[in-house]
């Protein structure tokens, strides 16, 4: 498939050099640079961390730097009752982030929480977000690993996991499963981890009833990361409870960077539930975790 | 002499038959047949059919028909007659003979929303290339749009291109166009009639939103052989027409052969090295034969096969791949006209349809013969069914009803992979099935003397996979004359449609998926009203409308966002997204005005057409659940076509179009968005890096620059010792006018650091010939 897209986009690209090519002559919109934030709470994190950066205009000169962070900014969050100001860390991840410790602001579920983001320039951005509830959920995680092939040198098998759990009161539930393997790596001597699968699923049809989330991979001695079973240490499910604003902005995060290889398809629309800005601020809250060694 | 009657007790007779033209004896629809003395009237069928019953007296009988020369017939009515007419194509005819005559008027009849194109003005209009188009003659007209530059699709008042019921001879086409949209299959040597309806539509029309674009093959010439042929820049084209069997069967039968093919790469092909050869080609053809049993039976048998095939082969000592992508169509319908009696005609059809679309892969290896085959194709298959009867009771009652059937075979994506490592065999093909029905009665009745109605309705039916649904849909027409030619036109009509067409909204290739309705995506439907004014001068024999319009549509579709034409996996699963996911529903809402002066005849003949619209659509998935314009709306839409025949040698035409720039979803912005990496410890290849995210504001909030162009054409005509020559001389874009036909952003070229936005165009002024030479 991927080579016919790359041959058909291709031709599209022959198609297009084949015209003239010259600057546009239309009024271009002038806009100017807009609050970004991101900020995922949970009631499990030890920080609640905000990332505040800026957009570049594109048709007008600017000298805003997409990476940099927003460092004189007023950031704000709210439970309704008390609010408290987070500070900068510069040493955070991201080039900087602003943060409060969970000691001092708790994050309690079920509760609708504010974030209030203002420069001295004047630009305002809000956001509000509700983290989601649930109630014991009964978690389990394995594989299933069927050998196809195997000799003293090569070895050739399929893992079937299997990560489930009873669906949250209430309709329209957003989960984010995650699964990874751990492996012992001996040029670092330690114990590192590979993604096995990080996907959204939501329980349409499904309400009230026990979820399952499989999957499978294929894995040779060949295959990087944990080659070899000896060096296999053990896998880790994360499942988490995720809020609506969480679901589509993390998803349509990852679409666009996927489509935007793809000519054939409209761009992307990135969700923002940022009022005066865009980003999101969002929620999540951790189902539970099983570690199997 | 006339002979006194008791008006209320006298009696009726039926004069019927069929008009041909003098010569071919080919058949005429839409011929106008009047009685001045009763005020009454009619109109021949698809198939030339007429029947009309007055009260016994002694009737002049006027047959007209525009670019023919009319012909009145005296009649004494003491019972009923069989009136076989001929009239003559008389090119030579001064102005003023023919506006003497009761032309067919636009006033007069209850249709509205329609728009017929006179055959050979399409063959007058330049055209791109010189490759002559109907559905580019059909895009100059008001309420019509084209998506973009070049493309030949069909936009009719705020609908898009699935949304066109295209009828070639009974049987539908799916994909009309060749060349990536840049052409239709249509060759106009082959047409009789071309009849666009864009509202109002009778009962008789269903399974389509927004247009009915019925075409009719001419049946082929029963008294001599001739034919025509072409070459032109794109294509040659050849069309061969005459009676079979003349003497045997007594000029009852003839044929219709046409053809056309690209030729460019068959000269090029030698040329390109061996190792690699790339290409492009289409081609079609139409064929019909007919054959009249008795006055009672017509038998017609007519097809049409067209491909498209672009091609890309590599070769090595060792190793050898080819890729391809091809579309064809494939139509054939054969249909019997039975003569119940004088008042009843009836057709039955049986059709054939086939679209298939097909993108493949081959590689090979020499040396041990192992190969690879990849064929991804979509296509949908047709069986169907058609019995429709006309019948006229009496001169105030035009009745119509029949039914319809079509058995639908959908494979909307089917993988196959052939392979020599066994293994790798794998047949993958998603057939839905499913059968779509109609039934309708419609009458067009005149009330009053002033006042016509068309009233009907049509019940659809649609089956698949155990799903049943039915839908009543209302039609109804008025015509109200206001005076002796000015009349006030009304209409609603409720439209569904069983069948979508999937279309990607970037770069218009022929990848439009066909899927049916389903338990999950349901049928689309629209429901219209129009109103307006109808005028004619018949001594400038010029006609005038103005019309307004609202539309609203429901359940329409669109791709997801993110979603595009080929198998993606989801993000996260393994599982095939099936194209049912890949969809999401909403609603649209078009309305706005058209106004229309046409002179079909003449010397100077042509249009102007303006039309103000807006287009809006609403999909909960889709820019936020917010309302949005459709890519194609266009706020403007101006066009003027003008024929001048200087003599009988020189042909002069022109064409200018002017319209608002489409409406695009524009970056205006960057940034870089943090996605959420919950899991704190030591994991590396999680996705820890930003993504680069543009700012587009809302979708479609953008307008491109407006479009216009101008087009001008000359054709000398010279008549030889065995054929008529004829040279044209074209230019496209004629004022080299660089019209975006798509944005991105760039850097200036003088200063690197800033983003500009920059357009590409497609095609400059180009200049075009042709040779035509007609026996």
């Amino acid at each position: 498939m991927k080579n016919i897209k790359s041959i058909l986009f291709i031709s599209s690209l022959i198609l297009s050099v084949a015209g003239c090519e010259k600057d546009a002559d239309v009024e271009l919109p002038e806009v100017e640079p807009k609050l970004v934030i991101a900020s995922f709470i949970s009631p499990q994190d030890t920080l609640v961390k905000v990332w505040v950066r800026q957009t570049k205009p594109i048709f007008k000169p600017s000298n805003v730097n997409t990476s940099d962070a927003v460092i004189d900014a007023t950031v704000e969050i709210s439970d309704g009752t008390t609010s408290a100001t987070l500070t900068f860390d510069p040493s955070g991840s991201h080039n900087g982030y602003y943060q409060i410790a969970t000691s001092v602001f708790p994050i309690v579920e079920n509760k609708t929480y504010s974030l209030r983001v203002s420069t001295p320039d004047g630009k305002v951005a809000t956001a509000i977000s509700l983290v989601p509830a649930f109630s014991p959920v009964n978690l389990t995680g394995d594989v299933n690993i069927i050998t196809i092939d195997s000799s003293a040198t090569y070895y050739e098998r399929e893992s079937h996991y299997t990560v489930s759990w009873d669906d949250v009161a209430g309709s329209g539930n957003n989960y984010r499963v995650i699964a990874l393997k751990a492996y012992y790596d001996p040029f670092y001597n330690d114990t590192m981890y590979t993604t096995i699968v990080d996907a959204y699923i939501n329980d349409e049809g499904k309400e009230g009833q026990r979820l399952e989330y499989k999957t499978t991979s294929w894995e040779s001695s060949y295959s990087s990361g944990g080659g070899g079973t000896g060096f296999i240490v053990g896998y880790n499910y994360y499942v988490y409870l995720v809020n609506d604003d969480y679901y589509r902005y993390n998803t349509s995060v990852r679409i666009s960077g996927f489509s935007s290889q793809d000519p054939f398809s409209e761009p992307t629309l990135v969700y923002s539930n940022v009022t005066g800005g865009l980003g999101a601020f969002c929620a999540f809250n951790e189902l539970g975790r099983v570690i199997k060694r | 002499m006339a002979l006194s009657f008791n008006i209320t007790a006298q009696n009726k007779f039926t004069i019927s038959g069929y008009v041909t033209e003098k010569g071919s004896r080919e058949t005429l629809p839409g011929v106008a047949i009047y009685s001045a003395k009763h005020n009454a009237g009619t109109t021949s069928n698809n198939y030339g059919f007429y029947s009309i019953t007055l009260p016994a007296d002694s009737i002049e009988l006027t047959f007209s028909f525009v670019g023919f020369q009319p012909r009145t017939e005296k009649i004494v009515l003491k019972e009923n007659i069989k009136l076989n007419i001929d009239i003559s194509n008389n090119i030579e005819l001064t102005e003023v003979e023919i506006s003497a005559a009761q032309q067919r008027r636009i006033s007069e009849e209850t249709q509205m929303s329609m728009i017929e194109i006179p055959v050979q003005q399409v063959k007058d209009i330049p055209a791109l290339l010189g490759e002559k188009d109907v559905l580019k003659v059909i895009q100059l007209m008001p309420g019509v749009q084209k998506g973009s530059e070049g493309s030949s699709g069909l936009y009719v008042r705020g609908g898009g291109p699935d949304q066109n019921l295209i009828i070639l001879d009974d049987a539908t086409v799916y994909n009309a166009y060749h060349l990536f949209g840049f052409f239709s299959l249509f060759n106009g040597d082959a047409l009789k009639s071309i009849e666009l309806t864009k509202g109002g539509f009778p009962a008789r029309y269903g399974g389509r939103l927004s247009s009915v674009l019925e075409m009719q093959m001419k049946d082929g010439d029963k008294e001599k052989i001739h034919g025509e042929a072409g070459i032109g820049i794109i294509s040659s084209r050849f069309t061969l027409e005459g009676p079979i069997f003349k003497k045997k069967l007594k000029n009852k039968a003839s044929f219709l052969v046409s053809a056309r093919r690209t030729y460019i790469d068959a000269l090029v092909y030698p040329f390109l090295p061996k190792d690699g050869k790339a290409g492009y080609y289409f081609y079609d053809m139409n064929a019909k034969l007919n054959y009249t049993l008795s006055d009672k039976d017509r038998f017609f048998v007519s097809g049409y096969f067209g491909k498209d095939k672009f091609y890309a082969r590599f070769e090595d000592y060792d190793f050898s791949d080819e890729i391809f992508l091809k579309w064809g169509n494939a139509t054939s319908t054969v249909r019997w006209n039975h003569l119940f009696n004088d008042k009843l005609f009836s057709n039955a059809s049986l059709i054939f349809c086939n679209y298939k679309l097909g993108i493949g892969y081959k590689e090979e290896y020499k040396d041990d013969n192992s190969f690879f085959k990849l064929d991804y194709s979509s296509g949908i298959r047709d069986y169907g069914f058609k019995y429709d009867f006309d019948f006229l009771p009496n001169a105030n009652h035009f009745i119509k009803f029949g039914v319809m059937s079509t058995y639908h075979r959908f494979t909307p994506n089917a993988v196959v992979v052939k392979s020599s490592f066994e293994f790798e065999n794998e047949k993958a093909i998603q057939a839905i099935y499913a059968l779509e029905s109609g039934l309708y009665i419609e009458d067009d009745y005149k009330v009053t003397k002033k006042l016509k109605v068309n009233g009907g309705v049509r019940l659809s039916h649609f089956n698949v996979k155990g799903t049943n649904y039915l839908n009543p849909e209302p039609r109804i027409a008025m015509r109200y004359m206001l005076k002796k030619d000015l009349s006030f036109k009304a209409s609603y009509a409720m439209m569904n449609q069983y069948l979508h067409l999937l279309t990607g909204t970037g770069i218009s290739l022929p990848t439009d998926l066909w899927v049916p309705t389903t338990k999950k995506v349901k049928p689309q439907q629209s429901q219209q009203v129009a109103m307006g004014f109808a005028k004619d001068w018949q001594e400038k024999n010029l006609t005038f409308s103005l019309e307004g319009y609202y539309k609203k549509s429901e359940r329409i579709l669109g791709y997801k966002e993110g979603a595009s034409f080929l198998l993606i996996d989801d993000l996260g699963t393994t599982e095939e997204v099936k194209w049912e996911n890949m969809v999401t529903a909403g609603q649209g809402w078009s309305y706005g005005a058209e106004f229309l002066i046409q002179k079909k005849v003449g010397k100077f003949s042509g249009w102007i057409g303006y039309t103000l619209s807006w287009t809006q659509l609403q999909f909960d998935s889709l820019n936020f659940g917010k309302k949005y314009y459709a890519r194609y709306d266009r706020r403007h839409d101006f066009s003027i076509v003008a024929i001048y025949k200087i003599n009988d040698h020189i042909t002069l035409s022109g064409t200018w179009v002017y319209g608002t720039g489409n409406a695009i979803t524009l970056p205006v912005a960057e940034y870089e968005a943090i996605p959420h990496n919950p899991i704190e410890n030591n994991t590396p290849g999680f996705n820890e890096y930003n993504y680069f995210i543009s700012d587009y504001g809302d979708k479609n909030s953008f307008r491109m620059a407006a479009y216009h162009r101008m087009d001008i054409g000359i054709q000398f005509h010279k008549k030889l010792k065995r054929c008529e020559r004829t040279f044209e001389l074209s230019f496209y874009n004629l004022y080299n006018r660089q019209n975006p036909f798509f944005y991105f952003v760039g850097t200036s070229d003088s200063n690197y650091n800033q983003r500009v936005l920059k357009q590409i165009s497609l095609f400059p002024i180009i200049p075009s010939v042709s040779w035509t030479y007609k026996f």
